[in-house]
């Protein structure tokens, strides 16, 4: 027994010999679990792969969920647009190995004819199997002519028929079951379009329209090839298809084409869906920074920890090699468990963040599988790279007899693995993003962010810090305390002013990011249109209106004119080249008058009319489709009437205000000859909502003859998205700030861990001053962070918002003030909670002396 | 008759640890006089530090009570105490423990700056001509040796003019030549101010340079030798 005893004993000695590192390896395995800052530390690195996890789980859902109801208004997940028809079924290339089908819409700026006469509408023809992830809401008559309302699809179009929505119905003076012109060909109207789902992307939304079958198209003999069509090819498969089939359609379509999806294209929403996923970038970006600011503050204090052991191991014959690749190894397998179990976490988490912080969206649940934690293990591993590796390597190359003399002075040297993380981190960002562009542009500005947090806490606290020779006792020793120590504030500081920069952006996107176009038009318009209100009935409209609490929003008077010549030359033979403004003009026009300038027009030529001599004022991309200039002659029939009058003035219209826009207005009194009829807007209160459909009944019995178009839902769809967005941004923002508190829970463990508390306390300092000196020294520190995050924030979001979200940044001073209070209180809070924490242990001269 | 400056009587102190309660101190009496040196010895473990500890009002004991100058500071609180450790008692370490980001002259100044002194810096200054370290006035402690931390830490606590000085084995750190300088400085400096005097230590060269020499065994202090 005793001879086995010693031979195993021989064994595992020579074993040890010949494998140091196995048994160095489970020594400071054990040791380091043991270690509550090494527990710190693996505690960050498990909280960044949450934060980060959860951010890029909610971000992704979000996002697929946006481009979802992006790619609804859009008819489906991926358009090809084309203003000359393509061939049919041009698609299904000749071996057919994609297997798809698509849907076609055809749409034109046409003129037809009804009962009131020729007028210009919005075309539309379309396939059997439009729409294609959605559904058309038809108004049609039964056998009683009661009206019925049905979801259908253009499969229940049948040939020669055609729908029509109630503006084209009313302008047109058509009902269901009269028959209406359209090119060569008669159709009948057998049913009232209510809604149309692609409708807000096409370009002739805001004309009346009427629908048409594909097939049917042909007959009318309108010209389809005169470049002025919009051609729509919807599809809607499996990713992987849709990316097959953009990759092939430079071999597919012999002509230019545009893809519309929805974060691409010339339609309102993409601009959405790219300011969302450049915003989320951002974010991510952030967040990263903020962990690598708690990382590299939790290392510093974890590997001035193994000073000691690793120099009594050196004493003792390990080399440092040994060491270092035994924590490198022992580090990494921590960064897979908690990448993988903090990645799972957040995962699990995705309902619970989703239902808490956006209930009305439902997000898209992202599948787990083995290549969802690889990010946050990059992340991570990036982490170790940084700030870790640098320090073991920098403790390996003190002196030992320096350590022994407890002179731990330890340089970190190799800024090079530093750089190499930050790098790698670029081409992550690069790699997920896609995009060349966007990740240039944050690079720069995150590197500019540091260089600025860094550098301005820096000369701040160096600024402050003189101001102790100005001052006495308990604030004298705080402010010297704060300056000489600038590596021990300047990790919380840069942190906390990049949280501070990080949520001065984010909320100033979440104000600037509803679409101020249509948002503004609602407090400009109201949220109900109407037009065609006879001057008779102007005064029971404004009691109407008075009687029901609703809010008159603008009134403008119109006259109804048809455009007869330019200059003397009939308008057919004027407008010999063809535009859809030109199409336009042959039918009705509006023209209005008005004492001053509207609000939402510039003038860019001439001035305003003031009398009848003064002439006309036209719009300038009018005057410029049509060929006109200042002091052409044009005649306009209004009734029976000619009415002569020349231009004199151009003036450009802005959009993102008023949508009330004239191309032809006068002077007041110039039209009285003629019998106005009125439009404007009508505001409904947002609390009067349950009645609006009393409220617009009445309306629409009370005032027959009046068109009105209902805004509000119109915004609605558009105020969904981008109250979805808000929410994202809800959501960051408060992940942020837990990131941000999660850093200051960290630098209260760092900064709990010196002994200058004990060391005052023998002195004879009171718990009560030793309070007040955290107090006023977290403080100042909080104060600090924040005034450097909001000068960052003003210095550096401008340049990002513009090239970014192509918005400006601007500072709101309460919202500054309010953040810099709230912080700063923070950080007084915080600073009672560590003298708490500092003051409930005894002064041990022991404990100090082991410390 | 000589004032009693300190008083303990009937000292008890115990500690938790993972194997149960450790009794360190089991019923301690002292009395020092004024402008008396006074040197605990034992050997290690014997609970020195912590009857220094006690001593200077760094910690409550258990049972038992200590007078300093006629104050009961065992049933004061932590502020209370913390005010007698500023207006009367001075403390040296081990470890020297000054202050890392401040210089010589700032660490020396410390308490002078804290405790409303009018003119810190100057006094500051004189102790250091006094302890002859004017020249290190602005070098940070990592710039310093063991020994000129150490009369840095001395000049700290006489910086006051406390009525007692405790001093946990000061030299401990020190080689044996820096260690008698130290002391050399410290006696010089007890000689001058006529405070009263208190170490733990091992050095039995320093404990004979003392007044009194008591000997901590078994929790009890034992008179060794005058």
């Amino acid at each position: 027994m005793r001879i086995n005893k010693d031979k195993n004993l021989y064994r595992l000695s020579s074993f040890s010999i010949r494998f140091p590192s196995l048994i160095v390896f489970k020594y400071l395995f054990k040791r380091s679990l043991r270690q509550k800052s090494y527990q710190l530390f693996v505690l960050c690195l498990l909280m960044s792969s949450l934060i980060m996890g959860l951010i890029g789980f909610f971000s992704a859902g979000v996002q697929k969920s946006l481009n979802e109801d992006i790619s609804k208004f859009l008819g489906a997940p991926l358009v090809v647009s084309t203003s000359l028809p393509l061939e049919q079924n041009w698609w299904q290339n000749k071996t057919n190995t994609l297997r798809i089908d698509a849907t076609t819409t055809a749409s034109f700026t046409y003129g037809v004819i009804g009962k009131s006469g020729y007028h210009s509408i919005g075309l539309k023809a379309v396939s059997n199997n439009y729409p294609l992830n959605d559904s058309i809401k038809l108004l049609v008559n039964s056998s009683t002519n009661e009206p019925k309302q049905f979801l259908v699809s253009a499969n229940s179009l049948h040939s020669m028929d055609a729908w029509l929505d109630k503006r084209a119905m009313v302008e047109l003076g058509l009902k269901q079951g009269d028959k209406i012109q359209v090119g060569k060909q008669f159709f009948n109207v057998v049913g009232e379009i209510i809604f149309e789902p692609d409708r807000l992307t096409q370009l002739q939304h805001m004309l009346p329209r009427v629908m048409i079958r594909l097939s049917d198209l042909e007959t009318t003999g309108i010209d389809i090839k005169n470049g002025r069509g919009d051609f729509r090819y919807l599809f809607d498969e499996e990713p992987e298809q849709l990316e097959l089939i953009e990759s092939s359609l430079p071999s597919l379509v012999n002509q230019p084409y545009q893809i519309l999806k929805a974060n691409e294209g010339a339609h309102p929403f993409s601009r959405i869906a790219q300011r969302s996923e450049k915003m989320l970038s951002l974010v991510m970006v952030l967040i990263m920074l903020m962990c690598g600011s708690a990382a590299a503050l939790v290392a510093d204090f974890a590997m001035k920890q193994f000073v000691f052991p690793a120099t009594i191991l050196r004493c003792l014959g390990l080399k440092k090699k040994s060491i270092t690749a035994s924590m490198m190894i022992q580090l990494s397998l921590f960064a897979i468990i908690c990448s993988v179990i903090g990645t799972y976490i957040a995962w699990l988490m995705q309902p619970l963040i989703g239902g808490l912080l956006e209930p009305h969206l439902v997000i898209q649940q992202n599948v787990f599988d083995f290549r969802t934690p690889i990010i946050t293990l990059c992340i991570n591993a990036l982490i170790i790279i940084a700030f870790v590796y640098p320090r073991l390597k920098a403790i390996g190359s003190v002196p030992i007899t320096s350590v022994l003399r407890n002179n731990l002075n330890i340089k970190k040297s190799l800024w090079i693995s530093t750089l190499a993380s930050a790098l790698s981190v670029t081409l992550l960002l690069w790699y997920f993003s896609d995009n060349t562009t966007l990740t240039v542009i944050l690079t720069t500005g995150v590197v500019v962010l540091l260089i600025l947090s860094i550098g301005f806490g820096w000369i701040i606290s160096q600024i402050t810090t003189q101001f102790h020779r100005l001052s006495r006792g308990l604030l004298k020793v705080v402010l010297r305390s704060i300056g000489r120590n600038p590596k021990k504030n300047i990790a919380p500081m840069a942190t906390i002013a990049l949280s501070v920069m990080g949520f001065l952006m984010i909320n100033t996107l979440r104000t600037s990011f509803i679409d101020s176009y249509q948002i503004s038009s609602l407090n400009q318009d109201g949220n109900l249109l109407f037009s065609r209100l006879p001057s008779e009935q102007l005064d029971p409209f404004n009691v109407f209106i008075s009687n029901n609490n609703l809010t008159l929003k603008g009134l403008y008077p119109t006259v109804s004119a048809k455009l007869e010549s330019i200059n003397g030359v009939p308008v057919d033979k004027a407008l010999n080249q063809e535009s859809d403004t030109r199409e336009e003009i042959r039918s009705a026009v509006r023209l209005s008058w008005s004492r001053h300038l509207p609000e939402n027009n510039r003038m860019l030529e001439g001035k305003w009319p003031q009398n009848a001599k003064d002439g006309v004022s036209v719009e300038s991309e009018v005057m410029s489709d049509l060929g006109l200039s200042i002091g052409d002659e044009l005649i306009f029939r209004i009734n029976d009437k000619q009415f002569k009058t020349s231009i004199s003035s151009r003036r450009e219209f802005k959009s993102g205000s008023s949508r009330m826009m004239f191309w032809f207005m006068f002077a007041p009194n110039v039209l009285n000859q003629f019998d106005p009829q009125y439009m404007g807007g009508i505001h409904m209160n947002q609390a009067q909502l349950p009645d609006n459909n009393t409220v617009l009944s009445d309306l629409n019995a009370q005032f027959p003859q009046v068109l009105f178009s209902d805004l509000q839902q119109l915004v609605n769809r558009i105020s969904a998205i981008m109250q979805a967005l808000m929410n994202i941004m809800s959501a960051i923002l408060f992940i942020l700030l837990c990131g941000a508190f999660t850093v200051l829970i960290v630098s209260a463990f760092v900064g709990s861990h010196d002994n200058g508390h004990t060391i005052l306390r023998s002195l004879g300092v009171t718990k009560t001053q030793l309070i007040k000196m955290n107090v006023l020294q977290q403080g100042l520190i909080g104060l600090v962070s924040c005034l450097v995050g909001i000068l960052g924030a003003q210095l550096i979001s401008g340049f990002l918002f513009e090239e970014l979200f192509s918005i400006p940044y601007k500072a709101d001073m309460a919202q500054n003030i309010l953040i810099t209070v709230l912080t700063t209180l923070s950080f007084i809070i915080f600073g009672l909670l560590m003298s708490y924490n500092n003051l409930k242990k005894p002064i041990l001269i022991n404990q100090m002396n082991h410390s | 008759m000589k004032t009693i400056l300190l008083k303990a009587n009937n000292i008890y102190k115990s500690i938790d640890s993972q194997n149960g309660v450790i009794s360190i101190l089991k019923g301690v009496n002292l009395q020092v006089h004024k402008a008396e040196s006074v040197a605990i010895v034992g050997q290690s473990g014997s609970g020195k530090s912590t009857l220094l500890s006690l001593l200077a009002g760094l910690d409550l004991p258990q049972k038992g009570e200590i007078h300093i100058s006629g104050q009961e500071i065992s049933c004061l609180n932590e502020d209370q105490r913390a005010q007698v450790r500023a207006n009367k008692t001075g403390f040296v370490f081990q470890s020297f423990y000054l202050m890392d980001d401040l210089t010589a002259l700032e660490n020396l100044a410390l308490p002078l700056e804290l405790f409303g002194h009018k003119m810190p810096e100057k006094t500051a200054k004189e102790w250091l001509d006094k302890l002859g370290l004017d020249h290190r006035a602005n070098h940070f402690p990592k710039q310093l040796s063991g020994g000129e931390q150490q009369r840095v830490a001395l000049g700290r606590a006489f910086a006051l003019n406390p009525e007692i000085l405790f001093a946990d084995e000061p030299t401990a750190n020190l080689d044996v030549n820096t260690a008698k300088q130290v002391i050399d400085q410290l006696f010089e400096l007890h000689k001058t101010s006529r405070n009263s005097m208190i170490l733990v230590t091992h050095d039995q060269k320093l404990a004979n340079r003392c007044d009194n020499v008591y000997y901590l065994k078994n929790g009890k202090l034992q008179h060794a030798y005058k």
